[in-house]
């Protein structure tokens, strides 16, 4: 009896201890009952959860957890890093070598898992991590190109530019000296969670993260829903619609083209797409009639889904005033970049000084050099060009093999690249890239793989855009600024600049397809290598603006030009914010950085105050509002056009709106085969301004013909229906914030690690861009001072990625409410007894 | 009475010294031998082994996420999804506790033999 109750009393712990050691996921029959559960994906308890060795190891107080000294055998000096009290570094170093190994190990430190996987999540190595249920993911990446152009464009930073390949190699090094010293109770909470372990970064993982922003920010096109268009609209309609030039463009570049430098040259190079233009003819001509005199190379999209459904949500705003314009005289930069949200946050902040540089601002975790901020002569920031750099081309091969494909009258040989995806607890898969002389195919999504089409994108050219940034950094003045900037060629940014000295310039700086007219708004023949792209546009030609007469530059992704520019482009465009910025800027003087802060923060609706211009006439002059929707109609009447988040009336205008804009493009919708482009809201209020009885303005849904008039109130009674139906469900009034909802997620979508109902108002169109998951990801305001650069800054998120760290999300509150940190801007490590601002100190040797 | 806070304290002080640079399940072993030795009943030596854990790994946590920082627990109870984060160091307790506990027990029960 002993001997039993012994024994059993032995396997009862050995049986616990089993259970709780491993993941529930892995034992025998207890795995079998938690798979396709949330349960599967729990880690082993008592390894994650217990005090001494689990996550509770990355608890951390106010001190940085990071090593107060550091040997390496890669320094050749000696570095100091001074944290400050918001943890941001600044790193002290004797030579550029030494000052990116430090911020490569400084960022790593911070933002490890981030960084990693970011880039496996670009490359399309998810399975590898999480198995097969990320294939179809990982397969979808690899055909954008994604890896393959990656690798192409670091031969050339590691092959052909010495200074790239030591940048970059620095930086690597730093980031792989983090890693080889992590133990594993320092292992990042995510690795914990999911299982997996970091591996040696190279400098591929810096390329993918660039390739992922190109992505981004690079790859709005509408072709196929455009190509469609043609057949769905009329001529007339579609250039209302769709117009290449709108009258309210208030565009980037101030200065118009009429006497434009060079004009000759310029000429020139457009001879060369002459030909391409008369095929366009060719293809304008035929709209509206489904005639058979259709070129055959489309006719099989038509009925085709959307290829990406993005919506276009990325913006940003920067400008720069000019001296004459502030109260001291002196120039301020203001650059705020729109993104969508995440935590860890999308930067880094980081001070970079060694001999020959000096430079505070925000960085990519995961890529060397400062992105947005400035130096003790210049500052600069970015906002996105928008515009299209992305075509397809409808490719046909001789057969499914995809072998040869039809070009120019003869058989031309597909490059055919293999690309290799692991799987976690599968076999390796592999997939084909089929490499056409427009791009790689992307034969998908499912179901319409037979269309064959190939993707020709500025983002899968190699190209230099660190160093842009690096010399940035260093620039003293507007000939170093343009210098940077030649490297610059994808995703094209507006970059604002202002100097010391008084300078202040915009130039949108990309490497632009010189394209003929409408070229790239269609999809292409792919059978006639002459409707590739010949050429570029000359980057001397980009649109910019230099010490404009007007005293400020500014930029808030709108046209770049006004339509005297003589480069055909295409792409998605802004007309709220810009002229809400324009207008604000042109009316001051004597302008403060307080005054600056206020318009990063501006919630004022100009759109809504457009459309309610037409709306509230035609609402007043209804007579059976029910009791509900004669409060709302009160609450918008008296509206300021401020979207704060305590207000309710920008809610009962978002919801009419979304119930307008539905029922008005209903017809849109008819054929769901059918994909059509979304006409842009500004549009759509243009033709509700002079288009009142168009027959798209009757509502399918109702047997009488409506026009403006009846739409907008049928349109309001379902807005409010659906608002108060909104109220119920929730319980609370619908105010901004949460009829908006305002969400930063974590970047690996674990809800626990995101925040939900930030108390922020704006939305998209609106300068304080925040439209519920995406919105000003840096703020910064820079006053050049004669006796050194005076800033300002804050970001949602904090300088930790550990969610166990109090800096992890620590800036979210102030950034909500619109305030700002000042920046420590130390031209030498600061003194630190006593000094409140500095947090701890590392020594690098 | 005097063997079970002996026992408790025992388990607290060994499992903390060895749990600094040994994996967690060292807790059994040191739990185990406790009960081994201080030979009580096998519930009482249950309830000391557990309570043991308990105790050391709750005061622990406690101290981490109250005195230092509380925002992984609160984060990682949501996670689990517990109602705060004082339930969620009671749970990861427990877990211990009942490792504690059992072999605790065994080790009262090895020693009858």
């Amino acid at each position: 009896m002993r001997w039993i109750k012994a024994v059993l009393g032995i396997l009862l712990t050995a049986f616990l201890i089993i259970l709780l050691n491993n993941k529930l996921v892995s034992l025998p029959i207890l795995g079998g009952m938690v798979k396709g559960t949330p349960a599967e994906s729990l880690p082993a308890i008592a390894p994650f959860l217990n005090p001494f060795t689990g996550v509770w190891t990355k608890v951390e107080g106010k001190t940085p957890n990071i090593p107060t000294e550091i040997q390496t055998n890669y320094l050749k000096d000696k570095v100091e890093v001074i944290f400050d009290d918001r943890l941001v570094p600044h790193i002290y170093a004797q030579n550029e070598e030494d000052l990116f190994f430090a911020q490569g190990y400084v960022t790593a430190a911070h933002r490890l898992w981030q960084m990693e996987f970011i880039t496996i999540a670009a490359a399309g190595q998810v399975a590898s991590i999480i198995g097969p249920k990320a294939l179809d993911y990982d397969k979808a990446q690899r055909r954008k190109g994604m890896l393959w152009a990656a690798k192409i464009a670091i031969d050339k930073y590691l092959i052909e530019n010495p200074l790239g390949k030591k940048i970059l190699e620095a930086y690597t090094a730093g980031v792989n000296a983090y890693i080889e010293q992590l133990s594993d109770a320092d292992l990042p909470i995510e690795y914990r969670l999911m299982g997996y372990k970091p591996s040696k970064w190279t400098p591929l993982h810096s390329a993918l993260l660039l390739k992922q922003m190109t992505w981004d920010l690079a790859s709005r096109q509408n072709d196929v829903p455009m190509t469609n268009a043609l057949e769905f609209f009329s001529p007339e309609d579609l250039a209302f619609l769709f117009p290449d030039y709108p009258q309210d463009a208030d565009p980037v570049a101030a200065t118009t083209y009429n006497a434009f430098h060079d004009f000759q040259a310029t000429k020139d190079s457009l001879e060369k797409v002459k030909q391409q233009e008369e095929a366009n003819q060719k293809k304008e001509n035929h709209k509206g009639s489904k005639a058979s005199t259709i070129p055959d190379f489309w006719e099989g999209i038509i009925g085709a889904t959307d290829l990406e459904d993005d919506e276009y949500l990325q913006g940003s705003n920067n400008w720069a005033v000019a001296g004459s314009k502030t109260q001291s005289g002196q120039p301020i930069l203001c650059s705020d970049p729109h993104l969508r949200l995440r935590l860890p946050a999308i930067w880094y902040e980081i001070q970079l000084n060694a001999p020959g540089i000096n430079v505070y601002g925000v960085s990519i975790p995961g890529g060397p050099a400062v992105t947005i901020g400035f130096n003790d002569n210049i500052a600069w920031g970015v906002t996105n060009s928008g515009r299209d750099v992305m075509d397809w081309y409808q490719i046909r091969f001789k057969d499914d093999t995809r072998q040869e494909y039809w070009v120019d009258s003869t058989w031309k040989k597909t490059d055919l690249h293999i690309e290799e995806i692991k799987v976690k607890g599968g076999e390796t898969i592999y997939d084909t890239l089929f490499l056409t002389q427009f791009g790689p195919v992307a034969n998908y999504p499912k179901g319409h793989e037979h269309y064959n089409m190939a993707r020709k994108w500025k983002g899968h050219e190699p190209s230099l855009e660190m160093l842009t940034f690096y010399y940035l950094n260093k620039a003293q003045n507007y000939e170093d600024y343009l210098n940077a900037l030649k490297y610059y060629e994808c995703p094209a940014q507006n970059f604002a600049f202002a100097a010391k000295d008084g300078d202040i310039a915009i130039w949108q700086q990309g490497k632009f397809p010189l394209l003929a007219p409408k070229q790239g708004q269609y999809v292409q023949d792919g059978t006639q290598s002459s409707n590739n792209w010949q050429d570029y546009i000359p980057i001397k030609d980009n649109p910019h603006d230099y010490n404009p007469a007007r005293n400020f530059v500014s930029s808030a992704n709108q046209h770049p030009t006004d339509s005297l520019y003589p480069y055909y482009y295409g792409g998605r465009f802004e007309y709220f914010r810009n002229r809400r910025l324009n207008d604000l800027l042109a009316g001051m003087e004597n302008i403060t950085p307080d005054q600056m802060k206020k318009i990063q923060t501006d919630n004022y609706h100009l759109f809504a105050k457009e459309v309610l211009e037409v709306i509230l006439p035609i609402l007043a002059e209804k007579t059976d509002h029910n009791e509900f929707e004669q409060a709302a109609l009160k609450e918008l009447q008296a509206w300021d056009f401020n979207s704060d988040h305590d207000k309710r009336a920008p809610s009962v205008y978002k919801a009419f709106w979304h119930s307008f804009y539905k029922m008005l493009w209903d017809d849109l919708k008819v054929d769901t085969n059918l994909v059509l482009p979304s006409p842009h809201r500004y549009h759509t209020l243009q033709f509700m301004k002079y288009k009142a009885d168009h027959d798209f303005m009757d509502y399918r849904q109702t047997p009488e013909k409506e026009n403006l008039a009846d739409l907008v109130k049928l349109a309001f009674v379902e807005g409010m229906k659906d608002l108060e139906k909104w109220e119920k469900e929730n319980g609370k009034v619908a105010t901004w914030q949460y009829f908006r909802g305002s969400t930063i997620q974590h970047i690996g979508r674990i809800p626990a690690f995101g925040v939900t109902d930030v108390p922020i108002g704006g939305d998209q169109g609106i300068l304080n861009a925040m439209n519920g998951r995406n919105g000003d990801s840096w703020r910064m305001v820079v006053h050049l001072k004669k006796d050194g650069p005076e800033a300002w800054g804050i970001y949602p998120g904090g300088q930790s990625g550990n969610p166990a760290s109090p800096y992890y999300k620590q800036q979210i509150p102030l950034w909500a409410k619109g305030e700002y940190y000042p920046l420590n801007f130390w031209s030498s490590p600061p003194q630190e007894e006593g000094n409140t601002k500095v947090l701890g100190k590392m020594i690098m040797q | 009475m005097k063997k079970l806070l002996l026992t408790i304290i025992l388990t607290i002080i060994l499992s903390f010294v060895s749990e600094q640079f040994l994996p967690w399940w060292i807790i059994a072993v040191v739990a185990g031998l406790v009960g081994f030795f201080l030979n009580m009943g096998s519930f009482k030596s249950f309830v000391g082994g557990f309570l043991g854990i308990f105790l050391l790994w709750t005061a622990y946590l406690y101290y981490l996420n109250v005195v230092v920082n509380g925002a992984l627990a609160e984060r990682l109870a949501a996670l689990f999804s517990l109602p705060n984060s004082i339930a969620l160091i009671c749970l990861v307790g427990i877990i211990g506790g009942l490792v504690g506990g059992t072999a605790a027990m065994t080790g009262s029960l090895v020693r009858k033999l």
